[in-house]
């Protein structure tokens, strides 16, 4: 066998054995943050090599002043020998015996039947036909029940997955383009070319049901999927050959131990840009996972900054980006920019693949993107934002400004920045419905609060909140108390007229609970209630999601399908035909995910609708309605860091300095002023933008 | 009759398949520009959801409708029948007449089989091996043969009476099957393909010391939880290794073999002696110039 070109010329012709070369390296290991080393110390590392050895294997290395050993030069060497040493290891092994083969055809000897020479023709056929066409064939395919078929670019990723990523890749398609089938090809190719015999399956636990009908409907192929913890459940994770777990229950005891304790051949893991902070113990655990090959799925691999995709390919494949201290070196402006967007995304084609919808030539609906704006708002309301409004931007005054002079201790800064968030979730949460803002800052708000004023030993601020939320926690903002709400019920029976099924989205659980009161009120006053109404949130069972996803699905009713944003992910919903943003998550990717429910390839309608709610005079109105409002204009560069509008959506808004904006003005005026002037800068970049259209495809 | 080797053009085997799959649904099949048109209208057909209308299977395909057609009826339905187990049948061919001097009735152990290389690209490798009784003797030809195409072949009378003979003769085709799998790996594109496996582990061992070791081998750190009790460079060091462990386990080379078909055949053989070498001609191939294989 041919050697590679790899390994220093230096070296002599006869290597080391790999097993000594790998102790070299954990006693180097051993050794790190020294210079020097001598053979003595040396060998108290090494415990089965004689000193007579060693002054061979150093020879053998090349390494002549044995007395003072340059420990860096020694672990260059060590691996390059040993890099050298595993890719000249490969040999092919044949994977069935002559015995095996023998009884495989004894076997068939005892099954003639009259009609297997045609079948025996087929297959022989099959075989011919695979050879000559090997760069389409994917044995895959034969795995997918009668009816259905993988579209072309389905085919394209898994073949690239398979063959050119080794098994090791990221399918980064846009939303809808049906990334579950194109992963199930994946893990079914490698399971028919016998690479793989088992699999773990890791999805946001909302998705689990989905990912079992489909894997069962599309493939026939029934991975195990555990949920309890007693000690059957214990079990079946020690054994089954095949798991679809969840992921954040995977991640935790005892489940963690029993999978990390195990070697997968392959693990196959759902919207893993939930593995994009490297921090977390769901990334941690993902990486510590035994796995040879690995298949990441997601949309949105990128959504707040490039070290996003870092983590992610890392997990993938370590080392592929380098060292992350290199990577940001190599490729990271000081603002969070790339250096060479075409030069990074050449070294991430060897791992992401990234089809468009563009690229597939099917047909996709055309998005109606309809602008709701909210011009009404009732006395009350505007009461509270502006109560609320001088409440926030006294208390940051009081704390950031001085002016009530306080000496802080190292650390409170850290709680003044707190406050500022906190302080912007209500403000959003107040342009979402009141109930959600004053549950925060019945909570979060005043947390932050109680732990400034015992810094400073001023308690004013919590005086102040507790006056203004016991001023409007009794409203029960009823009909005609709060605009926003009145529009969506106005409209909704418009929006069911035209797309049957309507998805409305908010991000916050007290605003769903005060919209399903107002709604069922509504309908609560019809006698043949017009519509049906299927509730979607996070704290449900998970029978009781998975029972309102049937019934949102097969009533034959129109319906609406009002959830948090728990449901904005991976869920084919594309019996619906429209989709109301009530607010908005900050995250441009997550508007993206919550529209990619309905947008998909399955979607039957040729149009859907979009309809954004936004409340006028409130800090939606102000930045939210002009970064979404080009958010049509966005997609097709969503997660392209060449894109300068797309790197200040994906900004948190304390880095963009909105609360600054907001908490530091006199008045609303000023605030105007300064939000016009911050609204010239995105204009600004969004023109910039549109000179990027060569650098579309610069799509990381 | 030369030995035929399976691998002609695209646009060949492709009407080949298609004209396969055209006879198992009791349609037919037409060699069109690009392509094969089929027609087929059977109920089996339309419980598969494919129109009764003839339409084209285009062996180039460019539009996502060509697409659709080309990978349900070619990909999709050749990958299932890779999938099915291997068959085996029984038969005869009649030929005319009776047997002369040239000739004699012989009982043919025909495997189809094929070897695959299945780690990176797809490579596969199709052979056929011939046990011919009473002569003894064992052939092996690359690619296939022309059985299925001639129309003589009687499954009628596939009556077969000395079937614990074979025992002996399906251990010699399995050392056959050996054989050919041991010889896979020496094929020239299959080293290339190993050629480029090795400097790709090479690169992506390389990668991954990037990642753990700068040049002075002092940066390492931990990117996943830690393993036992073990804690910072002892850690790193078993994360490394686990990460090391499992870049070699995915570049491992694996050849498979896929059994296609067993036959028994009884036919007219005939053989001349030339030299040590005997001349084999069978009425579906012809085994002149085939590498023999000697049993034992």
């Amino acid at each position: 066998m041919a050697k590679t070109s790899l390994g220093s010329p230096t070296l002599g012709a006869s290597d080391l054995p790999i097993q000594r070369l790998l102790a070299y390296q954990q006693a180097i290991a051993g050794l790190r943050g020294r210079d020097r080393v001598t053979v003595g110390e040396l060998l108290e590392k090494l415990a089965d090599v004689s000193r007579e050895t060693l002054s061979t294997d150093l020879k053998q290395l090349a390494i002549s002043d044995v007395r003072s050993i340059d420990i860096r030069e020694l672990d260059r060497r060590a691996r390059q020998q040993t890099n050298r040493a595993l890719s000249a290891g490969i040999e092919p092994r044949v994977e069935i015996s002559g015995h095996l083969v023998a009884e495989e055809l004894s076997k068939l000897l005892l099954d003639p039947n009259a009609d297997n020479l045609s079948r025996a023709q087929a297959k022989e056929g099959a075989f011919a036909f695979a050879q000559v066409n090997p760069e389409s064939f994917l044995f895959a395919l034969g795995s997918m029940v009668d009816q259905l078929c993988a579209y072309q670019h389905q085919v394209t990723v898994c073949k690239k997955i398979t063959e050119q990523m080794h098994g090791c890749g990221m399918v980064a398609d846009e939303v809808g383009l049906g990334k579950t089938i194109t992963g199930g090809l994946v893990l079914l190719e490698l399971l028919h070319r016998n690479l793989v015999r088992t699999s773990l399956i890791l999805v946001p636990s909302n998705l689990l049901n989905q990912w079992s009908a489909e894997l069962k409907d599309f493939f026939d192929f029934r991975p195990v999927s555990v949920r309890g913890e007693n000690a059957a459940s214990l079990s079946a994770l020690d054994r089954a050959s095949h798991l679809l777990l969840d992921l954040d229950k995977a991640k935790t005891k005892p489940y963690r131990d029993v999978l990390l304790h195990r070697t997968w051949d392959c693990l196959l893991v759902d919207e893993a840009h939930r593995l994009r902070n490297h921090d977390t113990e769901r990334s941690r655990f993902c990486y510590s996972l035994q796995a040879k090959f690995r298949v990441f799925l997601t949309a949105t691999p990128v959504h707040n900054s490039a070290f996003d995709i870092f983590t992610e390919v890392t997990s993938l494949r370590p080392g592929a980006l380098g060292h992350r201290d290199a990577f940001r070196d190599l490729h990271v402006r000081e603002d969070g920019s790339i250096y060479d967007p075409s030069f990074l995304q050449k070294k991430l084609e060897q791992t992401v693949t990234r089809t468009r919808r563009g690229e597939t030539g099917l047909h996709f609906a055309e998005r109606d993107i309809l602008h709701v704006p909210i011009k009404h708002r009732t006395a009350q309301e505007k009461a509270l934002y502006s109560d609320l409004l001088h409440f926030l931007r006294n208390a940051y005054r009081r704390h950031l400004r001085g002016a009530v002079p306080i000496n802080l201790p190292p650390g409170t800064v850290r709680h003044v920045e707190a406050f500022v968030l906190v302080a912007i979730m209500v403000l959003r949460e107040m342009g979402s419905h009141p109930r959600a803002a004053l549950a925060t800052l019945d909570t979060a708000l005043r947390r932050r609060l109680d732990k400034l004023a015992a810094i400073t030993g001023d308690y004013a601020d919590v005086d102040a909140l507790a006056n203004l939320v016991q001023t409007y926690s009794h409203v029960e903002w009823k009909a005609g108390t709060h605009g926003k709400t009145d529009e969506l019920v106005n409209q909704l029976s418009k929006i069911l007229r035209d797309s049957d099924k309507c998805i409305i989205y908010t991000e916050f659980l007290a605003t769903l609970e005060a919209l399903e009161k107002r709604i069922k009120a509504t309908l609560g006053a019809e006698k043949d209630p017009s519509f049906d109404l299927v509730i979607y949130k996070g704290g449900m069972p998970r029978r009781l999601k998975d029972a309102s996803l049937d019934r949102f699905r097969t009533t034959p009713k129109p319906c609406v399908l009002l959830s948090t944003d728990c449901g904005g992910e991976g869920l084919n919903l594309h019996v619906a035909g429209a989709v109301v943003n009530y607010d908005f998550p900050w995250n441009p990717m997550r508007i993206e995910q919550r529209i990619g429910r309905i947008d998909r390839i399955r979607q039957e309608r040729r149009r859907i609708s979009i309809h954004n709610f936004v409340t006028e005079g409130t800090i939606e109105a102000y930045v939210y309605a002009v970064l979404q409002e080009k958010l049509e204009v966005c997609r097709d560069i969503i997660g392209s860091f060449s894109s300068p509008i797309t790197r200040l959506m994906l900004r948190r808004p304390e880095d963009l300095g909105i609360g600054e904006i907001i908490l530091s003005c006199e008045d609303d005026e000023e605030m105007a002023k300064r939000f016009d002037s911050f609204n010239q800068d995105i204009d600004f970049l969004l023109k910039e933008t549109e000179s990027y259209g060569p650098q579309k495809d610069v799509w990381f | 009759m030369a030995p035929k080797k399976t691998s002609g053009s695209k646009d060949e085997s492709l009407r080949a398949w298609v004209d396969i799959v055209a006879r198992q649904y009791g349609g037919r099949s037409a060699a069109v520009a690009d392509g094969a048109s089929i027609h087929v209208s059977s109920p089996e057909w339309t419980r598969l959801g494919l129109p009764h209308e003839p339409f084209v299977v285009a062996a180039h395909p460019k539009s996502n409708d060509d697409w659709k057609y080309r990978l349900r009826i070619a990909e999709q339905m050749s990958a299932r029948a890779s999938l099915s187990r291997p068959y085996v049948y029984f038969g005869t061919l009649e030929g005319k007449g009776a047997t002369t001097n040239a000739t004699e009735r012989v009982q043919v152990l025909r495997c189809a089989f094929g070897l695959a290389l299945v780690s990176g690209p797809l490579k596969l490798w199709r052979m056929t091996a011939y046990h011919i009784h009473p002569w003894n003797l064992m052939h092996v030809i690359e690619g296939n043969d022309e059985l299925f195409s001639l129309s003589q072949l009687n499954l009628r009378s596939a009556k077969f009476h000395s079937l614990e003979s074979f025992a002996r003769r399906i251990e010699d085709l399995c050392l056959f099957v050996n054989r050919a799998s041991e010889e896979f790996p020496k094929r020239s594109d299959i080293q290339e393909a190993l050629l480029a496996h090795k400097d790709r582990l090479a690169a992506e061992i390389a990668m991954l010391d990037s990642l753990y070791f700068d040049q002075q081998y002092q940066r390492g750190l931990l990117h996943g939880l830690p393993s036992g009790p073990l804690t910072g460079d002892g850690a790193i060091e078993v994360e490394y290794r686990k990460c090391l462990e499992e870049l070699v386990q995915r570049f491992a080379v694996r050849v498979q073999v896929r059994l296609l078909s067993l036959g028994v055949l009884m036919c007219k053989g005939k053989r001349s002696q030339r030299g040590r070498d005997s001349d084999i001609s069978l009425p579906f191939v012809s085994l002149r110039g085939a590498r023999r294989i000697d049993n034992g």
